[in-house]
């Protein structure tokens, strides 16, 4: 990279010292080749170059390295807040150790969130119920497709087997006792 | 093979569904009388990141084909 950038500061100084006349130039179409060449040289370098930090983008846009440990911490982290503290706004409170409501009141009576304290809006209380249904069981997705990615296929794809050897007892069942009614 | 299919759909719904959600979550917290500007700063620090990785999430599922590769690698393979 740094011959490169070199050799660009060459190009240049060459074009440069030639403009200003400090070089003798045999001719304008010599002149013009120098330039093309260094344009040419300039691209060869932008396509060594650019994967580099198109790389580093793709990196933020993928699930690898610091952005898979990263989502995997806000799903883990995500799990016993939703299931501890939003599910009160959701939930009955007596379900609730008194230690999480404690944690809730001093939450609420410090921060003066209005959304989590009581009694809760009934839309706020519909949205946690969603969070509730829906999302807990993604986050244990989540948590177990980010730390190992490679086996979320195999534990689909034995799901999906156990799913269809299931389907086929029932069938069979089904099967022997038409069978015997017959 | 294992970031396509069924957990890049999951991401795609899930981000979606929250990232939406939050929104008249922060609304309600943004508009709040009681609450002082330092106050409500803090509010919305805590639920901001629940915005920012769903919506972040929602970009890697929409723009990747597998959310475990990167898009070169999967496009060259």
């Amino acid at each position: 990279m740094d011959v490169g950038h070199e050799t660009l500061a060459t190009y240049y100084h060459v074009i440069r010292t030639r403009k200003h006349g400090k070089l003798q130039f045999t001719n304008v179409q010599d002149n013009r080749r120098l330039i093309l060449s260094a344009v040419q040289h300039c691209c060869e370098l932008a396509e060594h170059q650019l994967p580099c930090s198109i790389l580093r983008f793709i990196m933020v846009l993928c699930l690898t390295g610091g952005t898979r440990v990263a989502f995997l911490c806000f799903f883990a982290s995500h799990i016993p807040i939703t299931l501890l503290i939003d599910g009160q706004a959701a939930l009955p409170h007596y379900i609730y150790p008194r230690i999480v409501r404690d944690l809730l009141d001093w939450y609420t009576g410090t921060f003066k969130d209005h959304l989590m304290s009581r009694p809760h809006d009934l839309w706020f209380t519909s949205i946690v119920t969603c969070e509730l249904i829906f999302q807990v069981p993604f986050f244990f997705y989540a948590v177990y497709a980010l730390s190992n990615p490679a086996r979320v296929s195999l534990a689909l794809m034995s799901v999906c087997s156990m799913v269809r050897q299931l389907c086929r007892f029932i069938l069979f069942l089904i099967f022997c006792i038409d069978v015997r009614k017959g | 093979m294992c970031g396509k299919g069924s957990f890049r759909s999951a991401c795609i719904a899930y981000g979606a569904h929250t990232s939406t959600t939050l929104v008249p979550i922060l609304t309600s917290i943004a508009n709040d009388a009681l609450l002082t500007t330092p106050e409500m700063l803090t509010l919305l620090g805590f639920y901001l990141p629940y915005l920012i990785f769903p919506f972040w999430l929602l970009v890697i599922a929409v723009t990747s084909d597998d959310v475990f590769q990167p898009k070169s690698k999967t496009k060259s393979s």
